[in-house]
């Protein structure tokens, strides 16, 4: 917004304000005039001072009102068209700009690609098999860990079963002791990741927050990515933010790796020498061999894919898309696929989260 | 590895229902060879069952031809209320157990 524009539209707005309600008020001049002189409010020389200013006010007053009908018109198209601006923006854009981006009008979720058995399948909680793992998730938030000290110690010792629980159970809490029932606890959670760590200097998504939760607060080896345990419970954690729309907050400790993230997603690589928007945003919904090229949205994820059989989490998409490619396929928890993963988490701002997805 | 049966919302007694079964099995198919050129053994779902109080209600054998995460749906009408229990065994001698309670209403 302008200057010129800004002063257009707080003049518009302030214009109905009476002007001359904040000055003296003429019925306090009556008084003046039939006071007896000897209050100070009386005093001649105040007297011509208020006198003087009601003028100005009324002179003020009269010079805007001469153009008020043209000043009036100008003043709602110009504050018309600002709306249609603000309107017309997408959200999004504001924050990302750069040849990756899909404009909001033309964004679609992945399973739109898909064939109707597969959208079906993702539909139908019964029918997904990502449940699979969730059921797992589900399993391992309550008890903490599958090597759960209570359950060994008391059958290590054996103890009888109404005995009070070993008292190393305490270092050892479930995810549930700390954050309840994940469904309310866990809602809006998963679109907060990946986040900058400051005390570590390094981005975290929402596979390393478990493996931290895990290691320091549960005193719990770390889960390895990809294994059934972590992706049960990211997927469980996803699950709760299912139907929220994919909205992310841009402080400025993100700037510096969403804009590496951008840079990658931006820049050929691989002996295809593709960049990822080649594909997926300036051909998505094209052919590629009998695949239809999506647009590479991460709101699915993690999701299960029938080419792998199994779950996996957005990393493991994103390397299979690397060796598409036939470029480096960086490490699973990299800081370069964390920062690719920041950057189409902003990117795919206004999407309904899916997940957990099914993909082909 | 881990295995839902799934039933649909409130089961009637004498009602024909529709019974759905997942098992988290990779059902590697032994036609397949690693990186190194060795052949990956195969490893499917040989037998399955599903009881209803010791009753056998559904039961069956599977191939290289079934998917991994196989999916099951059959229609039964049920006599009783009772624990459904769903075991199968597969190539490497594994064996996995679920159980649910199912409460038919009149």
């Amino acid at each position: 917004m302008t200057r010129a524009t800004r002063a257009w539209s707080v003049y518009f707005v302030i214009y109905p304000l009476d002007v001359s309600s904040f000055l003296p008020k003429t019925d306090t001049m009556v008084t003046h005039e039939t006071c007896s002189g000897s209050s100070k409010h009386c005093h001649p020389t105040l007297q011509m001072l208020d006198r003087k200013i009601r003028l100005m006010a009324l002179n003020f007053e009269d010079n805007f009102a001469h153009n008020y009908a043209q000043n009036f018109a100008l003043g709602l198209t110009l504050v018309l068209v600002l709306f249609w601006v603000q309107m017309a923006t997408p959200l999004h854009a504001q924050v990302l700009s750069g040849p990756g981006v899909v404009p909001s009008e033309k964004m679609r979720s992945g399973i739109s690609f898909a064939s109707a058995d597969l959208r079906a399948t993702q539909a139908d909680d019964t029918l997904n098999p990502a449940f699979l793992w969730i059921d797992q998730g589900q399993a391992l938030w309550q008890q903490g860990s599958s090597n759960d000290t209570r359950a060994v110690s008391s059958a290590v010792t054996n103890a009888p079963p109404n005995s009070p629980p070993h008292t190393q159970a305490n270092e050892h809490p479930s995810c549930a002791s700390c954050h309840q029932d994940p469904q309310q606890s866990m809602r809006g959670v998963s679109m907060k990741y990946p986040r900058w760590d400051s005390s570590t200097s390094r981005l975290i998504n929402l596979e390393g927050q478990i493996n931290i939760c895990r290691t320091q607060r549960q005193h719990l080896p770390p889960l390895a990515y990809e294994s059934d345990e972590l992706l049960g419970l990211t997927a469980l954690v996803s699950l709760a933010s299912r139907g929220l729309i994919l909205k992310r907050t841009l402080d400025d400790a993100l700037k510096p790796a969403l804009a590496r993230g951008q840079a990658r997603y931006e820049t050929r690589m691989g002996q295809n020498n593709l960049a990822c928007m080649h594909c997926h945003t300036q051909n998505a919904g094209q052919h590629l061999g009998g695949e239809t090229i999506s647009q590479g949205q991460p709101h699915a994820y993690p999701a299960y894919r029938l080419e792998w059989q199994r779950m996996g989490s957005l990393q493991k998409r994103l390397r299979a898309c690397l060796s598409g490619v036939k470029a480096e396929i960086w490490p699973l928890g990299s800081e370069e696929l964390t920062e690719l993963e920041l950057y189409l988490s902003f990117r795919g701002e206004g999407l309904a989260i899916e997940s957990p997805g099914v993909r082909r | 590895m881990t295995a839902r049966i799934i039933l649909p919302p409130n089961p009637k007694a004498g009602v024909k229902m529709d019974i759905r079964i997942l098992i988290q099995h990779p059902m590697e198919t032994g036609f397949r060879y690693d990186i190194s050129g060795a052949a990956i053994a195969k490893n499917v779902i040989k037998s399955f069952s599903l009881d209803l109080d010791g009753e056998t209600l559904f039961s069956g054998e599977l191939g290289t031809g079934t998917s991994a995460n196989p999916f099951l749906q059959f229609s039964v009408i049920l006599p009783h209320s009772g624990w459904l229990k769903l075991q199968w065994l597969d190539d490497e001698g594994n064996t996995g157990l679920e159980r649910v309670l199912c409460n038919l209403s009149s």
